[in-house]
C-alpha cells in the first residue's frame, strides 16, 4: 500500500513538473514572440478569446445573474430585510472570493478546456503538428502559446463580468422583490469589496485561467497514434483541470483568508 | 558549389544504412523509396523532425538536428514539402494554410501576402474556396492547397513527398507539370521527389532517378 502511494506521489510530482515545463517553454516563447513579432500568434490569440471569453460570455451572465439572484432571496428568507448590509456582505463573499473565478473556470473547463485538448490531440494524430515545425513554425509557439494566454485572459474577463453581473442580479432581486433601495445595498457591499478582496479573485483567475490551459493543452500534446486517444485527452484533461482548480481554490483561500 | 542536400553515411535502422548521395543545387532528382512509410520518414529526416543514429544530413550546408530552434525555423522555411494529402492545418481556412508560413517568417503586409496567396491559389483552382476548412475540401483540393502553401514562400529546396494514388490522369499530369514549371521558376532551385513508384512521375521529364534500397542509394 505504501508503494502504492508513494507510485501515485511520484506520477503526481511527474504530471507538475511536467505542466511546469510546458508552462515555462511557453513563457520561453513568448519571448521569442516579443523579438520576431507577433503577428501570426497573435491572431491565433484573438481567436483563443473569442472562443472561450466571448462566446461563453452569455452563459456566464445568466448563470450569475441568477446566482446573485439565489444568494440575496436565501439571504433575506433567513435573515430578513433589515440585514441588507449582512446580505451584500455575504454576497461579496461567496460571489467575489469564490464563486465567481471558481464557477468561471468550471465553465471554461467544460466548454473550452475539452476543446483544446480535442483539438490539439486530432492534430497531433493528423501529423499537423509536425507539418507546422516542418515549415519552421514552432508549434508550442505557435498552438500553445496563445491558448494558454487566450484561455487566461478570457478567464480572467468573464470572472470579472461574473462578478459584476452577480452583484447586479443581487440588486435587482433586492429592490423589485423587497425593495430595498440601493443606498441601503451599497452599504453592505461597497465597504466589503476592496482592492484586497478584487485582487484576491483576480490572482485565483490568473492561476485558474493558466492551470485550465495548460493542462488541456498537455493533454492534447500527449496522445501516441490512436484516434481512441482523443476522447481520452478531452476527458482527462477536463478532470485534471477541475481537481487542479479546486485544489488550488482551497490552497489560495487557506494561504490568503 | 555545396551540395543543397546531403546524406554522409546516414544511419537510421531500418530505412537508411550508411547512405551517401548529394543533390546539387538547381537539379531535379527522384528518390524511389522502398515504401510510402519510408518516403514520409525521409521527409522528416530531411526538416530534422526525426535524427539520424549515425551520419549526417546537411541541408542548405546545415545539420538541422544540430541547430537551435530558431535556426531550425530559418532553415526550414527555405524548404518547401509537398505532403501527399495537403498536410493542410485543419482549424485554418485554406487562404489561412497558405498564408501562415508567410505571415509567419516574412515582414510582408497582409494584404500583399494574402494578393500572392490567392494568385497561387487560383493558378491550382482553388479560387473559389478561399474561405473553406480543409474537412470541406476534396483529397485533390486539399492537393492542390498543399501545393500552393510550399509555392508560397519560393522555397530553395521543395521535396514532393509523391503518391500517384487517387489522382486521375489530368491531375498527375497538371501537379508534375506546375512542379517541373516551379523547378524553373528561380535558378538553382533544387527539386526532390520521392515516391515508391518511378512510374508515378512518367511524363515529368528527363533527370536522375536514384533508389533507395536496403537503406543505400543505388
Amino acid at each position: 500500500m505504501l508503494t502504492a502511494a508513494g507510485r501515485q506521489a511520484t506520477r503526481g510530482l511527474l504530471f507538475v513538473g511536467e505542466l511546469s515545463m510546458l508552462l515555462f517553454r511557453a513563457f520561453l516563447e513568448s519571448l521569442a514572440v516579443v523579438r520576431q513579432g507577433f503577428r501570426p500568434v497573435f491572431r491565433v490569440y484573438l481567436k483563443q478569446v473569442y472562443f472561450t471569453g466571448v462566446q461563453a460570455l452569455a452563459v456566464i451572465l445568466v448563470l450569475f445573474l441568477l446566482i446573485g439572484a439565489l444568494i440575496i432571496t436565501q439571504m433575506f428568507n433567513l435573515a430578513g430585510t433589515g440585514s441588507a448590509s449582512l446580505t451584500g456582505k455575504v454576497l461579496v463573499w461567496i460571489v467575489v472570493r469564490e464563486l465567481g473565478p471558481l464557477l468561471t473556470a468550471v465553465i471554461v473547463i467544460a466548454r473550452s478546456g475539452t476543446a483544446i485538448a480535442t483539438e490539439l490531440a486530432t492534430m497531433k494524430i493528423n501529423g499537423e503538428i509536425d507539418v507546422l515545425e516542418s515549415l519552421g513554425i514552432p508549434a508550442v509557439r505557435y498552438l500553445i502559446l496563445p491558448r494558454i494566454l487566450g484561455m487566461t485572459t478570457a478567464v480572467l474577463v468573464l470572472t470579472l463580468y461574473a462578478e459584476a453581473v452577480s452583484v447586479a442580479g443581487g440588486f435587482l432581486t433586492a429592490s423589485l422583490a423587497w425593495g430595498v433601495p440601493l443606498e441601503q445595498f451599497n452599504q453592505g457591499i461597497v465597504p466589503f469589496l476592496t482592492p484586497r478582496e478584487i485582487g484576491i479573485s483576480f490572482l485565483k483567475s490568473l492561476v485558474f485561467g493558466l492551470l485550465v490551459s495548460t493542462v488541456c493543452c498537455r493533454q492534447g500534446l500527449s496522445v501516441g497514434g490512436s484516434l481512441t486517444q482523443v476522447p481520452q485527452a478531452g476527458t482527462k484533461g477536463v478532470m485534471q483541470s477541475l481537481l487542479l482548480v479546486f485544489l488550488l481554490d482551497v490552497a489560495i483561500t487557506a494561504t490568503l483568508y | 558549389m555545396d551540395a543543397a542536400v546531403r546524406f554522409i553515411d546516414a544511419v537510421l535502422d531500418p530505412v537508411l544504412k550508411g547512405a551517401d548521395r548529394s543533390f546539387e543545387p538547381g537539379t531535379i532528382s527522384a528518390v524511389v523509396t522502398e515504401g510510402e512509410d519510408v518516403s514520409a520518414l525521409l521527409v522528416r529526416v530531411l526538416t530534422g523532425l526525426t535524427p539520424l543514429e549515425e551520419g549526417q544530413v546537411l541541408i542548405l550546408g546545415h545539420d538541422l538536428v544540430l541547430l537551435s530552434k530558431e535556426k531550425q525555423g530559418e532553415v526550414r522555411r527555405r524548404i518547401g514539402i509537398v505532403f501527399p494529402d495537403g498536410g493542410l492545418i485543419s482549424n485554418l481556412k485554406v487562404l489561412e494554410n497558405v498564408t501562415l508560413p508567410l505571415l509567419y517568417h516574412t515582414g510582408e503586409s497582409r494584404r500583399e501576402i494574402e494578393r500572392r496567396a490567392i494568385a497561387l491559389l487560383d493558378r491550382f483552382g482553388c479560387g473559389d474556396v478561399l474561405f473553406e476548412l480543409p474537412g470541406n475540401l476534396s483529397a485533390s483540393r486539399r492537393r492542390r492547397v498543399g501545393f500552393a502553401r510550399a509555392f508560397a514562400p519560393d522555397p530553395e529546396v521543395i521535396v514532393y513527398h509523391w503518391r500517384a494514388g487517387g489522382l486521375d490522369v489530368e491531375e498527375r499530369e497538371l501537379f508534375l507539370r506546375e512542379a517541373v514549371a516551379f523547378h524553373g521558376d528561380a535558378p538553382g532551385r533544387t527539386t526532390i521527389f520521392l515516391t515508391p513508384h518511378a512510374g508515378a512521375l512518367a511524363g515529368a521529364g528527363t533527370f536522375p532517378i536514384v533508389h533507395l534500397t536496403r537503406g543505400r542509394f543505388e
